[in-house]
């Protein structure tokens, strides 16, 4: 009896864990991040009934993220999805992946490229910011294809937090792109806002009073020139908004403000005229991107299937689109 | 084994199972105890340890946010600045940044190649050629990022005999309305770097080890100067973010960090070795405290064995005694009460068969009494007829003499047999009446027969069976006497070993078979009248009844020449 009934128990134990789904552990920089929260969305969403998503919680320490990654090490995942605190400290959870042979998918944050070349499993899945500069960049120069000789065009530029990847790639990067292209760039102003609207809001305030003429404005994401267009509208630079109407661009007050990310929020300004030009992150393709490559590696494939395209060994790079008036 | 723990004394046992239970209970909780205060203050210093790391590591993350900041602001202006030319406007703003933070000891922006563009430095201190350095070089290796050199004396103030560490960043700045590349350098002095490692509390022999990403000791606040030395090794060794070591046999707790934006790991060596002391005496203590309690419950548990076994083992011995001896004095047992009962019933158990020995031996005395009297009495009718019968035939034949002597014998034979009440007499006493009884029948023979008596004087005192000795002189009379020859010759001896006394009657004849003897010997023991042998019947059992098992009637005969019959009666207890 006790012999038939031990049997039992060591078979529910086994089909359970056979029927048991992967465990992958995702573990971002701070789950405060609304960006990130959608994010880790997307990607548990993607991942469908082959695994989880266990979403770890860093709350932006580099201490707590180590000590995560050494617990979530232990429990020999298949794969470890991870968004640095600190991405040029990539290098000790790399070399500790390393040794126990667990793919490590950086997000969000690129680590530095020597360190990634540390382990042929280390890859990181993004979108690369010049692109989105560059974009920004073509947008502006189409604008302002006919300008006159010697006519300058007087730019201010809205950036996110100093020191976020992103936000100063995207800058200097659009800055560089537009200068070596001999546009007639006028940098009047750059003023931090911390990816936010109401900050956006309230230094395209400040910005205005200071300078007399800006005609042109570039932000780092939609949010920030959402918060711009709305500064605007308060100063009479641009029309009020009004549901279902457009604005002309040519006859009413107006100037260009240019995004990145295309969300959701920016669609009733770009339909409307007043936001003349966005750059899409392709969030979901990009969760996509990682969701399948979590897939191989949890069925032990190899990469020669995958979907997309693996630059230099350890790169997936996820294209921005444009995403203009034009596009709708 | 098993046997043998059956066999053990119930004191034993109770003693054995109880100092078995004490000790694996106290052990267990004992241990447990001990393991839970380990882990609990092995806990505690994980956590001591990882709250001092933390607060190590916010105050280098404030330390490097700070210059980060500065440096952040100082990208924007330089670009704008350099945008509307403003150059003593930058160097000013330079200054200020500079004297905002102690930490900063000078900022720099130099061209790609290496020329000073602002500096908050000196002109004639500003070292200008850099443009080779691995440390410059690398700023425009990798972009957007911030990089730190290793303490060094300041390479780039002449004036400068401090050890700074180098902070670069590539920015954009304008020159000349173009936009070029070029890095922000800042000086960095180590003095609060220093004091915020030195000023942490990691117990005596605590420190902390800063090593960059290829291994390389970068800082340390114990005389670890490179990678070969203990902790270093250790450091780049770990595969983890924390574990335990010994370094220079000292136990220390080790946390492994990457400092924000650096590329350097920061290793806290966390000396816990007054918590293994700690553990140690707990351990050491709970062992003695185990140990005495062991000891101590031990003979708590070894008296209350011995109380409860003490009145048993009394009884027990009582018993034993009562086996050797019925006469006991009643035993008093004070303790458990089914001990007090056991003996009370015991005790009057013992009262009983006490009783009823003495009951059996008064009978048995008294028995023994009646039929020995009885066997006493059976030996005077046939002696009596037989002299009678011989008096008869002599006055038939007219001899007065002899029928004189006769009667006087036969007086004298039964004056002698009612002398005394009891059945014993002097060996002296017996004798006389034997020779009275052989003169009497040498008269009834007419001296057909011969006899000697052969005894030591000393031997004359032992006390015989009344008519033990006469019955045998009978019996040889009767069967050992040819009437037809005159040569017929009966000797009594008596005599002594160390246990027993010997009365020995023989006389010459046609002696008796082994098998006659045999058979006689049977019939004797079994107490069977047989006509002419009733006598020796009668004194085998008066002989078994007076002295015991160990007496005996010994027969030996030699065909055609003698018989004799001994009488075997212990000495003890016959004087």
């Amino acid at each position: 009896m006790k012999i038939f009934l031990l049997m039992l128990i060591v078979f529910m134990i086994t089909a359970c864990s056979s029927n048991q789904s992967e465990n992958i552990p995702l573990i971002v920089y701070d789950a405060q991040d609304e960006y990130i929260q959608d994010f880790a969305q997307q990607i548990n969403d993607n991942a469908g009934e082959q695994y989880s998503v266990d979403i770890y919680d860093s709350q932006n320490s580099q201490v707590k993220q180590n000590s995560i990654v050494d617990q979530v090490l232990n429990e020999d995942p298949k794969a470890i999805i991870i968004n640095m605190v600190d991405r040029v400290g990539a290098y000790p959870i790399i070399e500790r992946a390393k040794e126990k042979d667990i793919p490590l998918l950086f997000i969000n944050r690129e680590p530095l490229k020597r360190d990634l070349k540390r382990y042929d499993k280390a890859f990181y899945i993004g979108s690369d910011a010049h692109q989105s500069a560059q974009m920004q960049a073509d947008m502006v120069m189409d604008h302002f294809k006919n300008l006159a000789d010697g006519e300058t065009v007087k730019t201010a530029i809205l950036m996110g937090q100093q020191g976020h990847q992103d936000a100063e790639i995207r800058t200097s990067h659009v800055i560089e792109v537009l200068e070596n292209s001999a546009f007639p760039l006028q940098l009047v102003d750059i003023k931090v806002a911390n990816f936010s609207q109401s900050d956006a809001y309230e230094q395209t305030l400040s910005m205005i009073d200071e300078h007399e003429t800006i005609e042109l404005i570039i932000s780092n994401n939609d949010a920030m020139a959402i918060g711009a267009i709305d500064a605007l509208i308060e100063l009479g630079k641009m029309s009020p908004y009004v549901e279902d109407e457009t604005i002309d661009i040519e006859q009413d007050p107006w100037l260009p403000v240019i995004g990145v990310d295309a969300l959701p929020i920016s669609h009733q300004y770009l339909k409307s005229n007043h936001y003349y030009g966005t750059v899409l992150q392709d969030s979901s393709t990009m969760a996509n991107a990682i969701s399948e490559m979590v897939s191989l590696f949890i069925e032990g494939k190899s990469l020669n299937t995958y979907s997309y395209e693996v630059t230099d060994g350890h790169y997936v790079w996820i294209d921005y689109q444009e995403f203009c008036i034009e596009n709708e | 084994m098993k046997n043998k723990l059956n066999h053990l004394s119930i004191g034993k046992i109770l003693l054995l199972v109880s100092v078995l239970i004490i000790t694996v209970s106290l052990l267990v909780s004992n241990l447990i105890t001990f393991w839970r205060f380990s882990d609990t203050s092995n806990e505690m210093v994980e956590e001591t340890s990882s709250e001092i790391t933390s607060q190590i590591l916010l105050n280098y993350n404030n330390y490097t946010d700070n210059v980060i900041d500065i440096a952040h602001f100082l990208e924007l202006e330089i670009l704008l600045n350099t945008e509307q030319d403003q150059m003593d406007t930058l160097e000013a703003i330079f200054q200020n940044a500079e004297t905002v933070d102690s930490n900063v000891l000078s900022i720099s922006l130099f061209s790609k190649a290496g020329d000073a563009v602002v500096s908050t430095i000196d002109p004639p201190y500003l070292n200008d050629s850099i443009a080779g350095d691995a440390w410059f070089n690398r700023t425009f290796e990798e972009a957007n990022m911030f990089h730190f050199t290793p303490p060094s004396i300041d390479v780039l103030d002449t004036n400068s005999t401090k050890r700074v560490i180098h902070m670069t960043k590539t920015v954009n700045f304008y020159d000349d309305d173009a936009l070029k590349s070029g890095a922000l350098t800042m000086a960095l002095s180590m003095d609060n770097f220093e004091s915020m490692a030195h000023g942490a509390n990691l117990g005596e022999h605590g420190h902390i080890v800063f090593i960059d990403e290829h291994g390389e000791v970068v800082y340390a606040t114990n005389d670890c100067n490179d990678d070969t030395c203990e902790s270093a090794e250790y450091a780049n060794a770990m595969n983890e973010t924390s574990g335990r070591t010994t370094i220079e046999d000292v136990d220390m707790f080790v946390s492994n960090n990457t400092l924000n934006h650096t590329r350097w790991q920061m290793v806290t060596f966390f000396d816990e070795s007054p918590t293994r002391a700690i553990q140690q005496t707990v351990l050491i203590t709970v062992m003695v405290v185990l140990s005495l309690s062991i000891l101590f419950a031990s003979l708590l548990s070894w008296a209350a064995s011995r109380r409860i076994t003490k009145p048993l083992n009394k009884l027990k011995e009582h018993m034993l005694t009562f086996e050797e001896n019925t006469f006991l004095e009643p035993l008093t047992i004070e303790g458990q009460q089914e001990v007090v009962v056991l003996s009370e019933t015991f005790n009057k158990m013992s009262e009983e068969i006490k009783r009823l020995v003495d009951r059996v031996y008064r009978e048995q005395r008294a028995k023994r009494k009646n039929q020995f009297i009885a066997l006493q009495n059976q030996i005077n009718p046939h002696f009596l007829y037989n002299t009678l019968d011989s008096i008869l035939y002599l006055s038939e034949q007219q001899k007065n003499d002899d029928v004189k002597q006769m009667v006087a014998s036969l007086s004298k034979f039964f004056r002698l047999s009612i002398s005394t009440e009891s059945g014993v007499v002097a060996l002296s006493e017996e004798l006389k009446h034997v020779e009275s009884y052989l003169a009497i029948q040498r008269i009834r023979y007419q001296n057909t027969f011969e006899y000697t008596i052969n005894c030591d004087a000393s031997l004359k005192t032992f006390n015989v069976l009344k008519l033990s000795l006469q019955p045998l002189v009978e019996n040889a009379i009767n069967h050992g006497i040819d009437p037809d020859t005159s040569n017929n010759q009966i000797n009594i001896h008596i005599y002594k070993d160390n246990t027993f006394l010997y009365a020995s009657v023989t006389n010459s004849g046609y002696g008796l078979s082994p098998a006659q003897i045999k058979d006689i010997m049977a019939m004797i023991a079994k107490d069977i009248e047989t006509p002419g042998k009733i006598g020796l019947a009668n004194v085998y059992q008066r002989l078994k009844l007076h002295f015991g098992v160990s007496s005996d009637i010994i027969i030996e005969s030699e065909m055609d020449q003698t018989t004799t019959i001994t009488l075997k009666m212990p000495l003890k207890g016959n004087d």
